[in-house]
């Protein structure tokens, strides 16, 4: 028999018992990320993006280019947008002579975002990508930070920084660190990526 | 997909298996030579093992696999002043154009290529891993491809008993699992069947473009791969592991390597890591492919470094790129390690490195 829980025979110590696993799961999956989003800027006008090489900040020295080929997986499998070709997107700042994406002028996304045909454009840098110590055990931890900026003035219409992994409420107490870092990071991108389009 | 266009699809799939079928079929019928079996060219297997005796275990044990299954073999000494004579350096990627030399000198049908991807005489636990492809010289394309790999610890039963500990007898089991699928002369192999597309274990780090089914690429080439890791050799090995793979599934017709060697040595550059438009222009003039694989080894532990994992693990992306309009077509991510197929204790564990890469390609490729 099926017994239907409804909130008037729901006993005081059920309740405790619901918000502190509600609580130690939210604390599980790491911290919703922080985002900016322009309410002016049309985002159904983005039909074509490329991504830039990512400003590397974690030990791993390559986490940039690891983060990156997952964003792009990411924003491709949203079936909303059509991602630049990474090699093509050498090539171009390559021909602009830019080597550093992280200090980019408005008037170099301008370029950049003409020679590439896009609409936006995402800069952005990967902060940690590494195993951390949280008590006795090593648990994954990812931090992405990224930029979009619109091609035609060169200006950022969204922004969105988070961090996946790392000392969960989970680790702290249990040790449980869960995913691997490659499904942590993955994880990342995705919940990154969704600010964009939610 | 919707119910017809999976009809459509499954007919359309058995339909080239029944002519891949027949084409083989007549392949092995119209090459034979009058005086035996059909000649095959066994050209000397890169290595890339890292060990430089790895190919006196390995090569010796090739002609004798092939004979039992009825074919013909060119003299092993004649090829070797024909490389040293064409100065041909990659034994394992001749052109079209060096294979029907090879038919013109030889009457060779059949050249058997492959690299010798592992080898590690460790004591008490031998480790072998091997690849190859045999190629029709008249076509240049591939007909046979599959790799194998073990370890003396692979063969242990019960109580501990039945271990490989000579590299030797390991390397015998390794050729024959090689070859195990590999026709007699005059028998066509089964009617391969394309594997489908789907999602599989490796669905949740991969991109699909919906164009895979509505015009999917017919003619496919793997361009090197990045190498992201500290093992020398680990793209060229997943290079060719690829290769297998794709070739395996029966989806797209697969470009030997050979033939992309070439190409490259004619536009007199190499595309390493990604690919620009123009490129890609080029590369649709001279190549006559379709789309092509680009990607990066990320992780190719074998679990013979000191201070690493003791079981072999591998990470790799990739994605593959319409020549046409340099749209990605699929893009994907995929790690395997040892202990993913683990049931208890070690069964069910793949402790070598080649069977553990083609298994992680196949899950990979299984989402083209």
């Amino acid at each position: 028999m099926v017994r239907v829980i409804s909130r008037a025979n729901f006993q005081p110590r059920q309740w405790v018992t619901t918000l502190s696993i509600a609580l130690l799961l939210s604390g599980c999956g790491g911290m919703s990320p922080t985002t900016y989003v322009n309410p002016k800027y049309d985002f159904g006008l983005v039909k074509r993006v490329a991504v830039l090489p990512l400003e590397n900040l974690s030990p791993d020295q390559t986490a940039g280019e690891k983060m990156r080929k997952l964003l792009i997986t990411e924003l491709l499998a949203t079936g909303v947008v059509d991602v630049v070709e990474p090699g093509q997107v050498s090539r171009v700042l390559a021909q602009q002579n830019i080597q550093n994406p992280a200090a980019m002028t408005p008037e170099e996304f301008k370029k950049v975002g003409a020679a590439l045909d896009v609409q936006m454009l995402v800069i952005g840098s990967v902060e940690s990508f590494e195993r951390v110590q949280v008590g006795g055990v090593q648990a994954p931890e990812v931090t992405l930070s990224l930029r979009g900026v619109e091609a035609e003035s060169g200006t950022i219409v969204w922004a969105t920084s988070h961090t996946q992994g790392g000392a969960t409420v989970a680790a702290r107490l249990f040790g449980l660190t869960g995913d691997s870092l490659s499904e942590v990071a993955r994880q990342a991108a995705h919940d990154a990526v969704v600010t964009l389009f939610r | 997909m919707s119910n017809g266009s999976r009809l459509a699809s499954a007919i359309g799939h058995k339909l080239c298996a029944l002519v891949f079928g027949v084409g083989l079929a007549l392949l092995v019928g119209v090459a034979s030579t009058s005086e035996g079996g059909m000649r095959i060219a066994i050209l000397p297997f890169q290595n890339v093992s890292g060990h430089v005796q790895a190919p006196t275990f390995i090569t010796p044990l090739l002609e004798p696999a092939l004979r039992d299954r009825g074919y013909d073999i060119v003299e092993p000494k004649a090829l070797e002043s024909f490389l040293a004579q064409r100065r041909i350096r990659a034994p394992n990627k001749l052109s079209l154009e060096q294979l029907l030399a090879l038919r013109d000198q030889f009457g060779a049908a059949l050249a058997l290529m492959g690299s010798i991807d592992l080898f590690a005489d460790t004591a008490g636990n031998p480790q072998w891993g091997i690849s190859a492809r045999l190629r029709d010289i008249g076509s240049g394309q591939i007909v046979w491809a599959d790799a194998a790999g073990f370890t003396g610890d692979d063969f242990t039963g019960f109580l501990g008993l039945g271990t490989i500990t000579f590299p030797e007898q390991l390397a015998v089991k390794t050729v024959q699992r090689l070859f195990r699928n590999l026709p007699a002369e005059g028998m066509a192999p089964d009617a391969k069947r394309p594997v489908p597309s789907g999602p599989g274990k490796a669905s949740r780090w991969v991109f699909r473009s919906p164009r895979l089914d509505t015009d999917p690429p017919k003619r496919i080439a793997v361009f090197p791969f990045e190498n992201g890791t500290e093992r020398r050799g680990a793209a060229l090995i997943v290079d060719d592991l690829l290769t297998v793979g794709l070739f395996q599934a029966g989806r797209f017709q697969v470009e030997d390597p050979g033939e992309v060697y070439r190409g490259f040595q004619f536009l007199g550059f190499v595309p390493y890591g990604g690919i620009d438009l123009e490129t890609l222009q080029v590369i649709r003039d001279n190549f006559g492919v379709d789309a092509v694989i680009v990607g990066r080894v990320e992780d190719y532990n074998e679990g013979l470094r000191p201070g690493v994992s003791a079981s072999p693990s591998i990470a790799l992306d990739a994605r593959m790129l319409d020549v046409r309009t340099g749209e990605i077509l699929w893009m994907g991510y995929h790690e395997a390690r040892a202990e993913d197929s683990q049931i208890v204790l070690e069964f069910g564990m793949i402790k070598s490195m080649v069977p553990l890469g083609m298994k992680a390609i196949a899950e990979l490729v299984a989402t083209m």
